[in-house]
């Protein structure tokens, strides 16, 4: 039973920030997945929580306990590093059993509890290789089991799945899913994977450049991005900058390339005649007008993916260009001229200034 | 720029980053280099500009007026048309007596006479390293693994020994001489190496495999791609090598040069053997003889020659760190893994290589076949050959119950001192390693420095600083013998836990402390057996230049025989008359075969890293 939350937590490296100030309270019992491009800040900022890094400002508390001077050895956070670091001169067991023997746990107590470990790993009856003959996810188990054995007050993954190949992560990505489930043990999940930590995670955070950007539920971030930049980042989307023509119950935004678009208005205060980015999403797209109130963009097909679910079809307007996936079943040319359709309440409005 | 803030956050990063293993680690590191490297040394110093209790420039005022010391002036003898065109710097002199010509050198004082030994010495030794390390690098020729090993022969044996077997072969009834000129008519006249040219012919075979090392794993290191691309833009051969190749190995190159200048300028053991002729006016020799050990008596003057050979040596130092910190750090880190490349040698490629690599090592080995032979000499007359061979020399050993127990001396003194060693060491790589903490370089300085400080220096600082102390040696010199060679051959061991903490990532220690491991638990169960390999091949390559000491062995030495070490036993039986030289040459192949073996095993051990035999 264990919520985590950090106030004002600042790090900084010689002239770079790594962590700006970052406030964050991750729930007791989820997965909470800390997402961003690389030097973000992000496992600096598990390290933190850790312990292996000290924050230069700001406090680090587990429940109300601050936690933010303790070494790394009294904070009872249970860590997968990414490169695993598995003890190379111990086997299986010897590494899973390394935090029990700490304790002064009984051999009894110990053996039972690794083997428990290595089953929920679904490892049983390894325990005697050394790490060296154990292929990547198996490798990726044991750290995990050794990170949980100890039975942490919480789970640290430090981008875990970035050394497995692209088959592979998807079957541990389900593992740390069941696992953290089953466990019900509160986890904190650095990736630079968009697709992971969307489809793995409770909560997510991003982050830039040491700043914390948005904090939601996977729908949430993907639904309804709050910047340019997440909405960059968090799947594809087609950009279209333009200045703001009218703003009542609707945004009306008049692109550069000519169109009009009507939009929903956000969480941004705009005045008109500011200059604003749309983001669409490719999903949105239809080639078959909608029921719902829409906006209608005419372009030409400029190149065609077939993609098996869906066609990914490169649109020019003007001198922009369009993503979009549309139907499988319908077939396109290129140079075709159409009229792409977006519902309204599909296009999100946001500063150019970003 | 230095605020109460910045104050502040330094000790709180101190506080947080240094538990009590590193506080007792640093500590204990400090404590032995401050007492046994920086205080012998500042008193030397002090003892320098002192006179009659007053700051005074009085000793270098006279060493540099006296031609003794320093003496660049113009002998006359220099007509010799070849080198009167460059006296300065050559300072070579060859007269012929009868049927013989005489190689040596100009006296220019002993303090140039040392500089102009070491300045021969490093450019012969650095071109004939450079040009061997490229060879091996980058060329496949049959043969190869074996020259691979017998190049690296002179590491075994210091200058001391090679110099007892020298003084055979290139006599004036030598076996060279002998056999090129009196049997097989190949030399026109005698030729006679004597003097510095005598000391620079045996500190260039030496020396060379040290420049040899350093720029091998340089041309080995290089990332291919580089020289691909200089190809792909064009250069070929000679020009890709000159704008490419070269300048990338400099680094390596230029390292085991000045380390030989400073390993030349240091050298004690080869003017000892040669002290009955010019080669002993040197300066490493001067202070010596200035030495009286039994007394602790040391002439004033020596101390102000002492700085003098410091500040040279220290000068080299700091301009070797300015590449190997670069370089040495980069290139473990990469682990060795990129094949380098290498092509077959073609038919002429492959004539040119053997001419050059067998005329090196038929020159490298003339000090060890000389030792051999003297180790089975009975009687040696005005033959190729022994005249009178016998294995009795060996018996000695056992039955001699002097050298017996200098032999003793040795393997406890060398063991002490490397146990000292691997604990201070392994704990000096981690703090340098692992540690975030302001002053770390300095550390990281002072631990590597032996490398460049002269042994006659620390042995005159201990005699000075020790002598009205319980450490005195007049009481018992083996405390100080072992610490000497505890701060000298510190560097092989740190260089080597360096290394291998390198290595190892710090995540398996973070994994270990993740898991509730104290910071001692970690190091002991997780640091420490991942460096294992590592420390155990420095400090075995500590232990072996521990056994062949010369500089602190033979003044400490010279105070009771009963306590002197091997090295100190071989320079003494040496002086005997009659059999002196067969049993010196018995006890150096003994010292031989113990380096032998353990070089052996610790190459084994650290694998491409064969630069730490260097100890850079």
């Amino acid at each position: 039973m264990v919520k985590i939350v950090s106030k004002g937590i600042t790090k900084r490296f010689g002239n770079v920030v790594a962590c700006d100030s970052i406030n964050i309270e991750v729930p007791d019992g989820k997965l909470f997945t800390l997402l961003g491009p690389s030097g973000c800040g992000k496992t600096t900022f598990l390290r933190i929580i850790a312990g292996f890094e000290s924050p230069d400002e700001g406090r680090i508390f587990f429940n109300k306990q601050d936690m933010t001077e303790l070494q790394p050895y009294e904070r009872s956070t249970g860590m997968v590093f990414q490169n695993y670091a598995l003890w190379p001169h111990m086997n299986v067991f010897e590494n899973i059993a390394y935090g029990l023997k700490v304790q002064k746990l009984d051999k009894k107590d110990i053996e039972k509890r690794v083997n428990k470990a290595l089953d929920l790993v679904r490892l049983g009856g390894l325990g005697e290789r050394t790490p060296f003959q154990l292929s990547g996810g198996q490798q990726q188990r044991v750290a995990l089991a050794r990170a949980l054995v100890i039975e942490p007050k919480v789970l640290l993954l430090d981008e875990p799945l970035s050394n497995l190949d692209a088959k592979l992560r998807l079957e541990m990505r389900h593992e740390i899913m069941r696992i953290q489930r089953e466990l019900r043990i509160t986890a904190v999940y650095v990736t630079h994977d968009q697709e992971e930590a969307l489809s793995i995670s409770d909560r997510i955070a991003i982050m830039k450049a040491g700043k914390l950007q948005q904090i939601g539920t996977p729908q949430e971030i993907y639904n309804n991005p709050q910047s340019v930049f997440i909405a960059d980042f968090i799947g594809q989307s087609t950009f279209l900058p333009g200045i703001i023509e009218r703003i009542g119950k609707l945004i009306q935004v008049k692109l550069d390339v000519g169109a009009m678009l009507q939009a929903i208005p956000g969480a941004f205060n705009f005045k008109k005649r500011d200059k604003v980015i749309c983001a669409i999403r490719p999903e949105s797209f239809t080639i078959e007008k909608p029921k719902e109130k829409h906006n209608a963009l005419q372009c030409i097909f400029s190149s065609i993916a077939f993609l098996g679910k869906s066609n990914r079809v490169y649109a020019d307007i003007g001198d922009q260009k369009i993503v979009a996936e549309l139907d499988p079943e319908k077939e396109f040319r290129i140079g075709q001229v159409v009229k792409l359709y977006v519902p309204i309440d599909e296009v999100e409005v946001f500063p150019l200034k970003d | 720029m230095f605020s109460l803030k910045a104050l502040k956050k330094n000790l709180h990063k101190i506080r947080r980053e240094m538990d009590l293993l590193s506080w007792v680690q640093l500590i204990s590191v400090l404590t032995i280099f401050l007492f046994f490297m920086v205080f012998p040394l500042l008193t030397i110093i002090t003892r320098a500009f002192t006179l009659n209790g007053a700051p005074s420039f009085f000793w270098f005022n006279l060493i540099f007026s006296d031609p003794y010391y320093f003496g660049l002036k113009f002998t006359g003898i220099e007509s010799f048309p070849f080198f009167s065109l460059d006296i300065h710097s050559t300072g070579q002199i060859l007269t012929q007596v009868g049927k013989t010509l005489y190689v040596q050198g100009i006296d220019y004082g002993i303090i140039l006479n040392s500089l102009i030994v070491a300045t021969y010495t490093t450019i012969i030794s650095t071109v004939v390293g450079t040009v061997l390390a490229f060879i091996m690098a980058r060329y496949e020729f049959p043969g190869k693994n074996i020259f691979r090993i017998i190049l690296l022969v002179p590491l075994i044996s210091s200058p001391f020994v090679g110099a007892i077997g020298i003084q055979r072969m290139i006599g004036e009834n030598g076996i060279i001489n002998k056999l090129l000129h009196d049997i097989l008519h190949i030399l026109p006249i005698k030729i006679v190496l004597d003097g510095f040219a005598a000391l620079i012919f045996i500190q260039v075979l030496n020396f060379y495999s040290i420049v040899y090392l350093n720029a091998y794993s340089s041309f080995v290191s290089i990332d291919p791609s580089l020289e691909e691309q200089g190809e792909n833009l064009g250069a070929k051969g000679f020009n890709l090598f000159r704008t490419i190749t070269f300048p990338l190995a400099l680094p390596g190159v230029w390292a085991g040069a000045i380390l030989t200048f400073i390993l030349s300028i240091e050298d004690l053991g080869t003017p000892v053997v040669f002290k009955a002729s010019q080669a002993a006016k040197t300066m490493t020799f001067e202070i010596f003889k200035k030495i009286f050990s039994p007394t602790g008596d040391i002439q004033e003057i020596a101390t102000a020659l002492s700085v003098i050979l410091l500040v040279v040596a220290i000068l080299g130092f700091i301009s070797i760190r300015k590449y190997v910190v670069l370089r040495k750090y980069a290139i473990v880190s990469k682990g060795g893994q990129r094949r380098p490349r290498s092509s077959k040698a073609t038919r002429n490629q492959a004539i040119l290589i053997y001419t050059f690599i067998i005329s090196v090592l038929s020159f490298a080995l003339i000090p060890h076949i000389g030792v051999f032979l003297l180790s089975i000499t009975e009687y040696w007359g005005n033959t190729l050959l022994p005249t009178k061979m016998t294995l009795n020399n060996y018996s000695i050993i056992f039955t001699n119950p002097d050298i017996a127990g200098s032999i003793f001396n040795s393997i406890v003194y060398s063991s002490a001192a490397t146990l000292l060693i691997i604990v201070l060491g392994v704990g000096a790589a981690y703090i340098i390693n692992r540690k975030r903490i302001p002053g770390r370089n300095f550390l990281d300085i002072l631990v590597t420095m032996p490398v460049a400080i002269p042994g006659i220096v620390l042995g005159i600082g201990y005699f000075i600083m020790f002598l009205k102390t319980p450490l005195s040696p007049l009481i018992n010199p083996m405390p100080l013998l072992i610490l000497s060679y505890t701060i000298r051959k510190f560097p092989f061991t740190v260089r080597s836990a360096y290394a291998g903490l390198q290595q190892t990532t710090i995540e398996m220690e973070e994994a270990s402390l993740n898991l509730g491991a104290s910071k001692l638990r970690t190091f002991l169960r997780i640091t420490l057996p991942l460096i294992a390999i590592s420390v155990l091949a420095g400090s075995m390559l500590s232990f072996v230049y521990a056994m062949s000491e010369v500089s602190t062995s033979l003044i400490f030495g010279d105070v009771n025989p009963t306590y002197a070490p091997m090295t100190w036993m071989i320079k003494d039986v040496l002086l005997q008359l009659g059999a002196g030289p067969f049993f010196a040459a018995t006890l150096g192949i003994l010292l031989m075969v113990v380096q032998i073996i353990i070089l052996f095993i610790s190459t084994k051990l650290l694998k491409q890293s064969v630069t730490a035999l260097t100890g850079l």
